[in-house]
């Protein structure tokens, strides 16, 4: 049996290979997909041995096609009809023992991870990463030592989807690794009986996974590429000719390979939203789909896409590789360079345990001065409250006070993610760390309060306030480890958006002795990987991994007097830290608080049409309608062009049951902004409510062309496309709505795990106080209904 | 007794359904150049793993629970070549980890991004058949890797004579440790 179907795929083979004298492209195939598990002739006795032998035939020579990879004077076939054979011979082969759980051609299921063709391709298509470093030798030292490159062999990786693999299976895998190793799916090596030489793991993202993208299915993420069959060179017509030429082949056609290597997409952030864009699905899960997280969803957001109107503050335009790839200049040669600068591949980020891992040195450099210098994150130690009189001082530095001997003092602390084109943290929120550090010290560094600190086994302060969240399975229990397929609610998520603060409050009592002064000093720190899971991937036994400071401010207050004093070069100037405090006030529900902070703004920049608008919105928020105009019409006298301020105008004009005049301020922020999602959804709405259904769902289809995921569209659409008869259509967005819309039931599992952990179960609060004081708090309406911790 | 052969049975139902839960042999083929015959011997349920996941299904057979000891072979016209794991849960990891060093024979260079720490055991004499072997540790399990070949291997050898296909391999087993 073993021999028949040895002779059938080496039959297949040959006729593939037809009159070809190279081995590009044949080999890799002949490798892997000539591996024949033969029947298990075991060797095996009742008792503590078991012995098992099944015959494991490779047919190919891995010696010569790592060779061929790299060898310049390869023979180079351009066929396209061999090429088509032996990618068929080869996925033929391994579809055999392929585990298609998910249904019959669904390769990557419980990804979205696709290739052209949609079948099987031989892992040496794709150039190994050696073979581009011959000429691209600063590219190539640079991803060396990425996390693109490391994005599968990594062990705190490897832990996570081992538990998957090893407890679901490796079908399952398939979701993880269509972003974490592409190769590996599109090959069919992520099945039981594979039969697939994984030495490419090694290589996690190679050069030539992201140059052989043709385009993104949408989106989704969860790996929405579409993989093209890699190819460095296009011919005369400029059809992509897959294979692995000789570097001599290449030199002479530098535009063709350009033109083969570089699509227009790899510049866009679409392109990285494949991948930077996660949920979790049904398949994987078994109960609903999930939003993981949405990188590109909250850059769309920002004011960096220059797509949505309503951001609080305005920014120029920068993409993902705005950030993760700047230009500077290289140290090697290469050929991609322009002017001496060269976009980075190390994709700086907030990647440092990877480095410090394996001891790659100049990444964890890099990260760290990308984390450090980037203007993020501004930190405002902005204001006190004295238990005395429970009146706010602020901002501080510009308002004198006196501070005296043994009171109760609140610090107010804005955390403003002021340049950050997404949410801090963005991804992976149960293991990335980012809390704030809070210290008081007296005038010989004693502290007096401390929240936030490292403990003796190196985990973080539970109180500390943190931007994390805590996922929680069925059991109320936290999912550790990633095991994220087990996830079903989210007790809380403390990340702050792109733009938008957050204000934490900490309370402490001065000394009653004391005499001077005391310090006060606020940062965030981060730390890439919690400790509890880097204790479960490396045993407790690790060295220390680096926490990195982001931003920090210290302010020092006399006991006594205390004069106003000069801000500090990186302070924001005070109209901007009252509107960031009012912003962070909103955010936590605390209406009349945060009108109070947009009205100081106002008071400062009269000219200042968002500060109106703020408060505008924070009446509508507040659902003080009348309020909210008189605001919105103050900022359009002042900026009458302003989307922002016509967009909330036409929230008004909807309560005021003036119709017409909702639709056309929608129209006009839709016109300036195309892709403003809300603006499409509340005029799909409009429309809707109008009787004008083929008006609302052109706006419903437009917001799904920018949000797949909206629930408002997919709801809507079902609707209108089941009046207009559209059935299927509608069946198809109903499930889709039914499948993503939050389970009603979830949340008590959260309130589950609240319950089993006090001591951090404040962080679920919109407001809370942190605090090692027994009563609680300073009396305060502010902090009333919040939570003291 | 009875309670023994019990949990001896237990798991060998699985393992007829299982190759070797550390390299695949299409992977060890790969390294050795060719045809391989995998032999896996001696699943020893070690009890309970330290590190991610290991108690929260105790309602399954986990491959990577068991020390198992793989052996890929490769007959060729000059002899045999072997791709050797042995893997093993210490339960006195500062002892029994140290033993598994001393199989270097004093003389090891430390390698990085294997486990937690590896050294390859350097040869006195080196030469493109003598075994290559390096010595790691993943949490509390220890593993040892030896490749023998007869001929010269395919990739990067350095200059303590570890072939860059050993070295990858090496770290592809800590990664299913893992």
């Amino acid at each position: 049996m073993r021999k028949l179907l040895q002779g059938r795929l080496s039959k297949r083979l040959n006729q593939a290979e037809g009159n070809n004298v190279f081995n590009t492209g044949l080999r890799p195939l002949a490798r892997a997909g000539g591996i024949v598990l033969g029947v298990l002739s075991a060797a095996c006795f009742v008792g503590s041995l078991c012995v098992f032998l099944p015959s494991i035939h490779a047919a190919s020579d891995h010696a010569a096609s790592d060779k061929d990879a790299t060898d310049k004077n390869a023979t180079y076939n351009t066929n396209p009809a061999d090429q088509e054979a032996r990618r068929k011979a080869y996925a033929d082969q391994v579809g055999q023992s392929y585990n298609f759980a998910f249904g019959k051609g669904k390769l990557s299921v419980p990804g979205n991870g696709a290739v052209e063709g949609n079948t099987f391709l031989q892992p040496d298509a794709f150039p190994n990463a050696s073979y581009c470093g011959h000429c691209h030798q600063e590219a190539y030292h640079q991803w060396q030592q990425s996390l693109h490159r490391n994005s599968f062999r990594t062990p705190f990786y490897r832990a996570s989807v081992n538990i998957l693999l090893n407890t679901k299976g490796i079908q399952f895998t398939r979701h993880c690794d269509s972003c974490h190793n592409p190769i590996a799916v599109l090959a069919g090596g992520l099945t039981q009986d594979s039969v697939v030489d994984r030495k490419f793991d090694q290589d996690g993202l190679t050069c030539m996974t992201c140059h052989s993208v043709q385009k993104v299915q949408s989106t989704l993420g969860n790996g929405g590429y579409v993989m093209g069959v890699p190819a460095v060179l296009v011919d005369e017509k400029g059809n992509r000719m897959p294979g692995i030429p000789p570097d001599s082949e290449i030199l002479a056609h530098l535009d063709r390979h350009s033109k083969a290597v570089m699509q227009d997409l790899l510049h866009k952030p679409e392109f990285c939203a494949s991948c930077h864009k996660a949920n979790l699905p049904k398949t994987l899960n078994e109960y609903k789909e999930i939003r993981a997280f949405t990188t590109y969803d909250e850059w769309q957001n920002s004011k960096f896409s220059q797509r949505n109107p309503l951001t609080f503050y305005q920014g120029d335009f920068t993409t993902c590789q705005g950030c993760h790839m700047k230009r500077a200049t290289n140290l090697l040669p290469e050929p991609g360079a322009k002017n001496g600068t060269f976009v980075s591949h190390r994709w700086p980020a907030g990647n440092s345990a990877v480095p410090f891992y394996y001891g790659f040195d100049e990444q964890l450099e890099k990260t760290i001065e990308f984390l450090r210098t980037g203007n993020y994150l501004n930190v405002d130690i902005f204001a006190l409250r004295k238990g005395s009189d429970g009146k706010m001082i602020a901002p501080l530095g510009s308002e004198a006070f006196t501070l005296d001997q043994g009171e109760v003092v609140q610090a107010m602390v804005v955390i403003q993610n002021k340049n950050i084109g997404h949410s801090l943290i963005p991804e992976v929120r149960d293991l990335y760390e980012a809390w704030v550090e809070f210290m008081v010290t007296d005038p010989d560094g004693k502290e007096i309060y401390h929240s936030g600190y490292i403990k003796p086994d190196g985990s973080l302060d539970e109180r500390a306030h943190s931007f994390t969240n805590r996922p929680v399975n069925t059991g109320g229990i936290f999912v550790d480890n990633h095991k994220v397929w087990t996830i079903h609610s989210v007790a809380y998520d403390n990340s702050v958006q792109a733009g938008r603060s957050t204000l934490v409050r900490y309370e402490f009592q001065i000394p009653k002795t004391l005499k001077g002064a005391v310090t006060v000093t606020a940062r965030v720190q981060y730390r890439h990987l919690r400790q509890s899971y880097t204790n479960n991937v490396l045993g407790k036994d690790h060295p220390a991994y680096p926490i990195v400071q982001l931003a920090s401010r210290t302010r020092i207050f006399n006991i006594g007097d205390n004069p106003a004093t000069a801000p500090d070069p990186s302070d924001n100037p005070d109209w901007m830290r009252w509107n960031n405090l009012g912003i962070a006030y909103l955010d936590q529900a605390q209406y009349a608080e945060a009108i109070h902070a947009f009205g100081e703004v106002v008071k400062l920049r009269p000219d200042y049409a968002d500060g109106y608008t703020n408060i505008g919105l924070t009446n509508i928020s507040w659902e003080k309608f009348g309020s909210a105009r008189a605001a919105i019409e103050t900022a359009l006298k002042i900026s009458p062009d302003n989307a922002r301020a016509t967009f909330y105008h036409a929230l008004v004009e909807r309560r005021d049951g003036h119709y017409d005049a909702e639709i056309e301020d929608l129209k006009k922020v839709v016109a300036q902004f195309p892709q403003s999602r809300d603006a499409r959804r509340e005029l799909g709405v409009t429309y809707y409510q109008q009787e004008m259904p083929h008006e609302a769902m052109e706006q419903f289809e437009a917001l799904q062309a920018i949000d797949p995921d909206d629930l408002a569209a997919h709801y809507n659409l079902s609707l209108l496309y089941r009046r207009f008869g559209m059935k299927d259509k509608a069946k198809e967005q109903l499930a889709f709505f039914t499948l993503k819309k939050v389970d009603p039931g979830a949340p008590t599992y959260s309130q589950d795990f609240l319950r089993q952990h006090p001591e951090i179960s404040n962080e679920s609060k919109l407001w809370h106080m942190h605090s090692d004081m027994e009563h609680g708090g300073i009396a305060d309406t502010s902090v009333m209904g919040g939570g003291s911790h | 007794m009875l309670m023994t052969v019990g949990a001896l049975f237990a798991p060998q139902r699985s393992f007829a359904e299982t190759k070797c839960p550390w390299l695949n042999a299409a992977t060890a083929a790969g390294v050795l150049g060719g045809e391989v015959q995998m032999a896996v011997t001696a699943p020893v349920d070690p009890g309970p793993v330290k590190g991610v996941g290991t108690a929260m299904y105790s309602d399954q057979v986990r491959m990577d629970r068991f020390d198992v000891t793989c052996e890929f072979t490769r007959k060729t016209d000059s002899g045999t070549d072997t791709l050797s794991i042995s893997v093993k849960t210490m339960k006195d990891q500062a002892k029994e980890f140290a033993s598994f060093l001393a199989q270097c024979g004093g003389s090891t260079a430390a390698l990085r991004g294997i486990g937690n720490e590896a050294v390859q055991c350097v040869r006195k004499e080196i030469s493109s058949k003598g075994p290559e072997q390096i010595v790691a540790r993943v949490r509390d399990r220890a593993f040892v890797l030896t490749v023998t070949r007869q001929a010269a291997p395919a990739g990067v050898v350095s200059t303590d004579g570890l072939s860059s296909d050993t070295r990858n391999t090496a770290e592809q087993i800590a990664g299913s440790i893992f």
